[in-house]
């Protein structure tokens, strides 16, 4: 490029130097992921033996973990995934609404809203657990999903209120000018605003339920287990059993991956150039 | 259409008292700017109107109908905002159309008017376009066509020509104007600028600390101000203020000697001299009732084309001056110079209150 600024065009070194940063961080994220499909197809032998890259194609493991407990922990994982999206999003998009046009609770509302995801879950895990006993959730999805819901919808109520700020205030007056009463208003002019947040927002509440183990594990570790409680049933007492637990994996993460990879183009797109400046 | 009254309209912001018991009253069909510095009170005047401030106490009246307990939609207005909060989502088409949608109006009626608005306000070629790919005059247009489509009684505008630059506002202005002329809508336009409330007007509200200070036609603002605050914030260059001991010979300000005429008036006083009013001698022959003439050294001359801003020093004190060009002849800065005053066009004011003395 030509036409850069004096003094910021790359050097030859600091160009291979930034070349070489990209290199290893790619590689650090792709490796395993690589490594699980790869194993995920090999045979248990293959697997078991160190220091071989040996690959004669099966689909074993997939055979293997379609009859045990996969699917039924899949389906379950998706029902909490989406509960957890859809409550999470609407509870945390009002409320983020709420702090940024009502001034709700006030500046202290505003970090004080972020104080649950700081606590670690290993506190509140067992006070959740004896709260489901209580009232006789104990190893139900509802457990489940109540859990997910502690940490999702502060982590929206924050992300949301941003969006929320920035939409200019003229512009419900307007509609409210225009004919429309405070919740058409709402609806029709602030949400279609706020969708690249929305739709972030409903892809990290969905990724962060998929991948939640521990809350899971404490409360749901019988008949309603997850998706990441049922493959850490892989960790067996007889060893790690490699092959079915790489390819379940694989269908852990495929999902998620095409997900964001689909969206993540609108979504940049739509966080780096939403509402119209003056 | 429809006037605009206020009787006794109190706002306050815990004790900010934003609207100081306002009355006036906006006769139909009229363009009318509110005018006052930031914090004056004039934006929640017009949002008052506008239904987007509840006032505290008092009735506004919008034609017959008593609106102060109205929702902004039942009022049958149009706002203009200063950021023109344009629907990002929409098209300039459905932003012209959505006050339309927004009351159930046919499609085809929809469309039909919208191509209309569009028409007259040039923004045909722009219809299938978001606001993000437009400038800020297209903005502001396309905020200008939102408010006409729907026909409304009255226009509220809020600044809306602050943040175009100075050739476009000169043109956004004329065009306003002719359209509220050919519609005959009354409006209400609140701006900072008493230029641009000067050049629209065709009635002004001075407005200052949440009161309205003089409420006329722009003639009378600049001839026949009520006090000194109207005669300041009324007329650009700003007028001149004299302030000091009126005796028989003319006003003493601090030691220098004003030949200025009193009338039956003695003691404590302020005199207000619009620059336009101060002539060099040569040229008095025109001002029959000049006042006696005074020296005056030349400080400073900017030429603005065909009149010149002259900042003249008598003694210390500064006086600013408009000389036409013709008159401007040979003088030259540092000169020193003879003026005169129009005796007619001074203004008195009681120094302590500011309140007008008419002699």
């Amino acid at each position: 490029m030509n036409d850069a600024a004096p003094g910021t065009r790359l050097t030859p070194a600091a160009e291979a130097g930034r070349l070489l940063l990209i290199a290893m961080a790619v590689t650090a994220v792709l490796v395993p992921l690589l490594w699980i499909a790869f194993a995920a197809f090999r045979t248990p032998a293959d697997l078991t033996n160190p220091g071989s890259f040996a690959i004669d194609p099966t689909l074993d493991n997939m055979r293997d973990i379609a009859e045990g407990g996969i699917p039924g922990a899949a389906l379950r994982s998706i029902i909490v995934g989406f509960a957890v999206t859809i409550i999470g999003v609407f509870v945390g998009a009002l409320a983020g609404y709420s702090i940024a046009r009502f001034r709700t609770g006030g500046i202290p509302l505003r970090f004080a809203i972020l104080f649950p995801t700081i606590i670690p879950p290993t506190v509140l895990a067992f006070p959740l657990l004896a709260l489901a006993l209580q009232f006789n959730l104990s190893d139900s999805l509802i457990a489940v999903i109540a859990a997910h819901l502690t940490i999702v919808v502060p982590m929206i109520t924050w992300f949301m209120t941003g969006f929320f700020a920035s939409v200019p205030r003229e512009v419900e007056e307007q509609a409210a000018i225009d004919g429309y009463g405070p919740f058409a208003a709402f609806w029709r002019v602030v949400v279609p605003n706020v969708l690249p947040g929305l739709g972030a927002s409903a892809l990290l509440a969905f990724m962060m339920s998929w991948n939640e183990l521990f809350y899971a594990l404490v409360l749901a570790p019988g008949s309603s287990q997850t998706l990441p409680v049922a493959i850490s049933g892989f960790n067996t007492f007889q060893g790690v059993k490699l092959g079915p637990m790489s390819a379940a994996l694989l269908l852990t993460v495929a999902p998620v991956m095409v997900l964001s990879f689909v969206i993540q183009k609108r979504l940049v797109r739509g966080l780096g150039g939403s509402g119209v400046k003056g | 259409m429809a006037s605009i009254r206020f009787e006794n309209v109190v706002k306050h912001y815990g004790a900010y008292q934003a609207i100081r018991n306002v009355s006036f009253a906006i006769p139909d069909g009229e363009f009318v700017v509110i005018v006052g510095p930031s914090g004056s009170g004039k934006t929640t005047m017009l949002r008052a109107i506008g239904g987007l401030e509840r006032v505290n106490s008092g009735r506004i009246f919008i034609g017959d109908r008593d609106v102060t307990d109205l929702a902004p939609k039942h009022r049958d207005i149009a706002f203009v905002f200063q950021n023109y909060a344009l629907y990002a989502h929409l098209t300039v088409r459905n932003n012209i159309g959505f006050p339309l949608k927004a009351r159930k109006m046919p499609k085809d009626e929809i469309m039909r008017r919208v191509e209309d608005v569009a028409e007259r306000t040039g923004l045909k070629a722009l219809l299938d376009r978001k606001p993000s790919a437009l400038s800020g005059g297209q903005q502001q247009r396309v905020a200008i066509a939102r408010a006409l489509v729907r026909k409304p009684k009255v226009f509220l505008f809020d600044e809306p020509l602050s943040n175009l630059d100075a050739q476009l506002r000169l043109d956004m202005r004329r065009e306003v104007l002719e359209l509220q002329q050919s519609l005959g809508v009354t409006s209400v336009w609140v701006t900072h600028d008493q230029e641009e409330a000067m050049a629209m007007g065709d009635r002004i509200l001075v407005v200052n600390h949440g009161m309205v200070e003089q409420n006329a036609a722009p003639e009378a603002l600049y001839s026949d101000p009520v006090n000194a605050y109207v005669a300041r914030t009324i007329g650009s260059p700003t007028i001149n203020m004299l302030r000091g001991k009126l005796n028989g010979q003319g006003l003493d300000v601090e030691g220098v000697r004003f030949p200025l005429p009193g009338g039956a008036l003695q003691g404590d006083i302020m005199i207000g001299v619009r620059p336009e009013d101060i002539h060099p001698v040569k040229a008095a022959a025109d001002h029959p009732n000049a006042t006696p003439p005074f020296e005056a050294k030349v400080q400073l001359i900017e030429l603005l084309g065909a009149r010149a801003i002259m900042t003249l020093l008598v003694g210390n004190h500064r006086l600013t001056a408009v000389f036409n060009r013709r008159d401007l002849a040979d003088i030259r800065e540092f000169d020193t110079i003879r003026v005169s005053a129009a005796k007619d066009r001074l203004l008195y004011f009681k120094p302590e209150t500011g309140e007008r003395i008419r002699l």
